[in-house]
């Protein structure tokens, strides 16, 4: 058993962190309140302010690492205001400040960690640098409870299938080039829909309106996936629709209907949704687990979740799920994982805190857990 | 916000970098100078060889010190600084 | 739900008695004494285990649309059968081929492998597991001979794969097996994701998949375990004189290259 409590303040009962995020389009500032103690269902971590600021790029578009390190800097520190307010709590009385060390885009995680390092001095608390990834993991296990799932790790910028083993996350499927998140992203800007509230959002909103499944190619390889072939395979279908053309591929082969806008999305996601649950399932058999825990800004899908249920359940196990509270990127789950890491010592001087794009899953020592 | 003393020259010495820019930051008082530079300096450059900047504290002012080969190179490193010290001087502003 | 797949399957082959050995993310396995259409008791002469045959099961995935589903079923099943028939011509160790009922997902096909001493199924990945567990710094059991060459003879099996432009697609050490316990000679099994290509980067993921597989299921020794696998890998293009020679360089290099963005691929978000 880890001792959670070798660095606690001597006659403190609780530990109080906050957390920033800003590795991608979206800037969060949390505080989590930690009891004393190992983390389980009857000590759960408290959840004292969770505060948000997204940039969208305008429609047609991807959001700029230059844009999106402005937005973040207009907003940092309002929003560290903000979370503070909300939490009610003193600085005085917090134990660290964290914040996402990577991976992510360089000048949005940049422009973040500099409002960190000048937080850490004026309150002169310790810093504690946090991946982006296991930020995800271990909110996702804090909420749902699940204990030790195998985590489909999908966002705008990571396809990743995770289990844990011998005090690392290791990844064991991945995609071999774009993300998911990437994927749909550029399918809406190809589509020319709103970025607002999110691309895959609007992607899902048409989905559902889709009924007739136009193929595509499948790509699976082993546990990992490949995904850039099918999203140009589909922008060629879109750009063949909207220029009137008249192939056969692009009426139904069954009822003889013209493929539509909302048919395509929902032929993608069908396909790589199902793609995505049988990478899955292969891990889940080879690591002999049935929970899946489902964490990133595409877990949201609500197509996904169902689809990866019913995998689950026909494997007597369950799925667990966010909502877009935490698995949308979010400060609250770096001030967590940064709680975890510094409640077993972890804790970063200032000439280590410089941002890593290509922070990797299993470089992370896991020391808060030994099952 | 704070007073900005640029000299680009273009010098004879052997050395590549031959361009100059200096800015010299006063705060309000030496703590917050001290703060300013660790916030600023732990990032590492991306073209080390032709790009160095250095910071120096000298009581309530800031001093940082660019020198790189062209006024381009200096021009981008100085605008991403000029960047993060708005952030920092908010983070003075609201929490000090 | 596992219980109702096993009944519809049953019901669909009344006559063959089935026990489920397995459950894949894809597949069911199971194996029967049952030959499809010999009469009881007869059985073909050339198989490793008389008497026993595995008979794989794709159920059909209620979480994918019935048409992708169907289409998916369809292909992975014939092709691999097709593969299996393939690779008995050439001569390479892989479950001889039986049976096929392709709409319906099913092959039967030859059983390889035997009991471990730990009771579990001799597939490569509970074999090292087993040794690692009775490893220690002075008796590196895991790390013996007997590894190096069973490590070895993998190399060597995905290379005459590739050597006949065939790409298994799913390696890992739950998809090899030891056939004989005497001479480990290793088997590698479950084609289903399987396919023919000539292309330099379809070999080399399939050489990524299972290097990645290694690490993340054996971290201890993965990396001798990898030097042993392609050094078989190396030996057997070596042998095949210019042309595999030059083939292996293609591989290796494209291999290198997968690695890397692996590693280098930036993670957003």
């Amino acid at each position: 058993m880890v001792d959670m409590d070798a660095f606690a303040k001597p006659g403190k009962p609780y530990y109080l962190a906050l957390g920033m995020e800003g590795s991608a389009n979206k800037l969060g500032v949390g505080v989590i309140k930690h009891h004393l103690g190992p983390l389980d269902e009857n000590n759960r971590a408290e959840i004292l302010a969770n505060v948000r600021s997204t940039y969208n790029a305008p429609p047609g578009q991807g959001f700029l690492p230059r844009d999106t390190a402005r937005h973040h800097r207009n907003w940092v520190v309002r929003l560290v205001e903000k979370a503070l307010k909300d939490s009610g709590v003193k600085v005085s009385d917090l134990d660290c400040l964290c914040f996402t060390q990577g991976p992510g885009m360089g000048a949005p995680l940049q422009s973040v960690v500099v409002a960190a390092r000048t937080l850490s001095q004026l309150w002169e608390l310790p810093l504690v640098g946090v991946n982006h990834c296991i930020g995800h993991i271990e909110m996702g296990r804090e909420i749902t409870g699940a204990r030790n799932p195998v985590v489909l790790y999908v966002s705008g910028g990571n396809t990743q299938v995770i289990a844990y083993s011998r005090q690392r996350y290791r990844i064991f499927g991945e995609t071999l080039d774009i993300a998911i998140g990437n994927c749909l992203d550029r399918f809406a800007r190809t589509l020319h829909i709103p970025n607002d509230p999110s691309p895959g959002y609007n992607i899902e909103q048409l989905a559902r309106k889709g009924k007739h499944l136009v193929e595509l190619p499948y790509t699976v390889k082993g546990m990992d996936l490949s995904m850039s072939g099918i999203l140009e395979y589909v922008d060629g279908l879109a750009h063949d629709l909207f220029s009137g053309k008249k192939s056969k591929y692009l009426y139904d082969e069954e009822d003889g209907e013209r493929i539509t806008v909302e048919d395509l999305c929902f032929s993608l996601q069908e396909n790589l949704f199902s793609m995505l649950v049988e990478i899955t399932e292969r891990a889940m058999a080879h690591v002999d687990s049935n929970q899946v825990l489902i964490v990133g800004g595409v877990g949201c899908n609500e197509r996904l979740q169902e689809m990866m249920g019913i995998m689950a359940g026909d494997r007597n196990g369950s799925i667990y799920a966010t909502d877009e509270r935490f698995c949308i990127d979010n400060g609250i789950m770096i001030a967590h994982a940064g709680l975890l890491a510094y409640r077993v010592g972890y804790g970063n001087e200032l000439e280590d805190t410089v941002c890593r794009q290509k922070f990797r899953t299993d470089e992370v020592y896991v020391k808060w857990r030994d099952d | 916000m704070s007073t900005v003393v640029s000299t680009a020259t273009s010098s004879a010495t052997p050395t590549p970098l031959t361009h100059t820019l200096e800015f010299k930051i006063p705060f309000e008082n030496e703590k917050q100078s001290i703060i300013a530079k660790n916030s600023l300096s732990p990032d590492p450059l991306l073209k080390p060889d032709e790009l160095k900047v250095s910071f120096s504290n000298d009581g309530n002012v800031l001093k940082i010190t660019f020198r790189g080969t062209s006024d381009r190179m200096i021009r981008v490193a100085a605008n991403n600084i000029m960047d993060n010290l708005k952030t920092v001087l908010e983070c003075f502003e609201v929490f000090d | 739900m596992r219980d109702q797949i096993v009944d519809d399957l049953q019901l669909r082959i009344p006559t063959v008695p089935l026990r489920l050995i397995s459950q894949g993310a894809e597949a069911l396995i199971f194996m029967t004494n049952q030959h499809p259409y010999l009469p009881a008791g007869v059985n073909p002469c050339d198989v490793d285990n008389p008497g026993k045959y595995i008979i794989k099961y794709r159920p059909p995935k209620p979480y994918r649309h019935p048409k992708l589903d169907k289409r998916i079923t369809a292909t992975r099943t014939s092709s691999e059968a097709k593969l299996l028939h393939k690779l008995y011509q050439l001569g390479v160790k892989a479950p001889k081929l039986i049976a096929i009922d392709a709409p319906n997902g099913l092959i039967w096909m030859e059983f390889l492998g035997y009991q471990l001493p730990d009771m579990r199924y001799s597939s490569l990945k509970n074999w090292l597991w087993l040794l690692e567990r009775e490893s220690d710094r002075d008796h590196p059991v895991a790390l013996a001979d007997n590894v190096k060459d069973c490590c070895n003879g993998i190399g060597r099996s995905i290379g005459v794969l590739h050597l006949h432009g065939i790409v298994h697609g799913d390696l890992t050490t739950s998809n090899i097996v030891l056939t004989d316990e005497a001479t480990l000679k290793p088997s590698l099994i479950d084609f289903g994701l399987s396919s023919y290509s000539g292309l330099p980067e379809d070999r080399a993921v399939d050489l990524y998949v299972l290097e990645r597989a290694l690490k993340s299921t054996h971290p201890v020794y993965a990396e001798k375990y990898w030097e042993w696998i392609l050094d078989g890998y190396h030996d057997v293009h070596e042998e095949d004189g210019k042309r595999g020679r030059k083939k292996y360089s293609e591989t290796i290099s494209r291999f290198k290259e997968v690695r890397m963005r692996g590693r280098k691929r930036t993670m957003i978000g």
